[in-house]
């Protein structure tokens, strides 16, 4: 694949990725920060939620297209095959993952019009939540389709299928849950009246990220095996680079995660404004983190273990 | 013994934390027939290229070029049922003596792109 294909692909995908994650954590949030916030953090929290769901639900059908565009223009002869009926239909109904696309774009086109049609009623314990976080992480769920698990034999696959799809669900659980959680911070930060409430949502949050990096770990461990297959220790590729990045970067989310959870938490009982400086603080690092490790993922997804 | 069981979790964690996207390797060219810088005395009516992995054959192709031009083939590339790596282009007819490059392009199931070309040889 050419260079140039090769950024706009990462990008594509880095942008899925991040759309669907924001999307993911934030539809799930109020499933399980449950109790009734208090006037002023009700207001900051739903207008940071909806203003995070009207943009990533833009984000995310323009980013699917260009990922699908530009993977069909690198399987083709360039841009101009997009125009090939033939190669089109043959891209779509002849080869084993073109269906796969179809219920993709299918899912795309639900999702929106679930986040169009539905959108004043969004994000609470509701029906159409429920709905859009379930198409949401159907999209997130197939991308494994469409990625390196399809290359698999048979045998293994359904196994990475299902590791790839816990460990997307925990990681956009937990990443995507931080948009929310920040504007609570926020709020809380120059309202007195909003440190219970905070408290209380810290408390459901770390419970939630405890389950997702679970899942994340459970999946990554159900997909080391064709990995570690590929491991040439004497001659690392740019893939086994990534990896090694995403590794240190991922070891700094769990090592700030570890102090919000055991050191400043705890301290919004005795000094809260201390700590909740600090919590907001250490969310926006998470979350800039965040940001660089889906990035590392997008090119992972592109880019071959074996160089 | 709290503190204890925190830091070891942490380790734990941490080890694992390299594996977020499972990967398999991109198709690349493994065997072919012309082998890639043959000299064949004989003149071959098909071209089949074997891929690391399974193959879209829909999506993959070989054409063969000599100095007049593309060889005209019988059809599209395909894949035999019973090798789902393995390439293969019928020619309309054999090869007369001459050099020619040999382009693929090969999709694998995972998506990826893959091209690549080599020369062999034809002489009787």
């Amino acid at each position: 694949m050419s260079d140039p294909f090769l950024a706009i692909l990462t990008t594509a995908r880095w942008a899925q990725f991040l759309s669907l994650f924001v999307l993911f954590g934030v539809l799930l949030f109020p499933f399980y920060v449950t109790g009734a916030a208090p006037a002023p953090c009700r207001e900051r929290l739903a207008s940071a939620m909806r203003r995070a769901i009207s943009f990533v639900g833009a984000v995310q059908p323009l980013s699917i297209l260009a990922w699908l565009a530009t993977s069909m223009a690198s399987m083709g002869d360039g841009w101009t095959s997009l125009r090939d009926a033939d190669f089109v239909k043959a891209f779509f109904l002849e080869a084993g993952f073109g269906r796969l696309w179809l219920t993709r774009l299918l899912l795309t086109a639900l999702l929106l019009g679930v986040l169009v049609g539905t959108r004043r009623s969004l994000p609470a314990r509701n029906l159409p939540t429920a709905v859009a976080l379930v198409l949401a992480g159907a999209l997130l769920v197939t991308q494994a389709g469409v990625g390196h698990p399809a290359g698999l034999r048979p045998d293994e696959r359904l196994l990475v299928f299902g590791g790839y799809a816990l460990h997307l669900l925990g990681a956009a659980a937990w990443i995507g849950g931080l948009l929310p959680l920040r504007a609570l911070l926020a709020q809380a930060k120059h309202d007195d009246r909003a440190h219970d409430y905070a408290q209380f949502a810290l408390g459901r949050f770390a419970t939630m990220a405890s389950v997702a990096v679970a899942l994340v770990l459970l999946g990554a461990a159900i997909n080391m095996r064709p990995q570690i297959a590929t491991l040439n220790v004497s001659d690392l590729s740019s893939w086994w680079w990534a990896a090694g990045s995403k590794a240190v970067l991922f070891g700094a989310l769990i090592a700030i995660a570890y102090r919000n959870r055991f050191v400043l938490t705890p301290l919004l009982a005795t000094q809260p404004k201390k700590a909740v400086t600090n919590l907001l603080r250490n969310v926006m690092i998470d979350q800039g983190l965040a940001v660089v490790v889906l990035a590392v993922a997008a090119f992972m997804g592109v880019a071959s273990p074996t160089g | 013994m709290q503190e204890k069981l925190r830091r070891r979790t942490l380790v734990s964690v941490l080890s694992f934390c390299a594996m977020v996207e499972s990967a398999s390797a991109h198709a690349h060219l493994q065997s072919a027939n012309p082998a890639p810088d043959s000299i064949v005395a004989t003149a071959p009516q098909e071209v089949w290229i074997a891929f690391s992995e399974a193959v879209e054959p829909s999506m993959s192709a070989i054409e063969i070029v000599g100095v007049q031009g593309p060889v005209a083939a019988t059809g599209k590339a395909y894949v035999d049922q019973a090798a789902p790596a393995a390439l293969i282009v019928k020619l309309a007819q054999p090869l007369p003596a001459g050099a020619y490059e040999t382009r693929w392009r090969c999709v694998g199931k995972d998506s990826h792109a893959m091209r690549g070309s080599y020369h062999f040889e034809v002489r009787p």
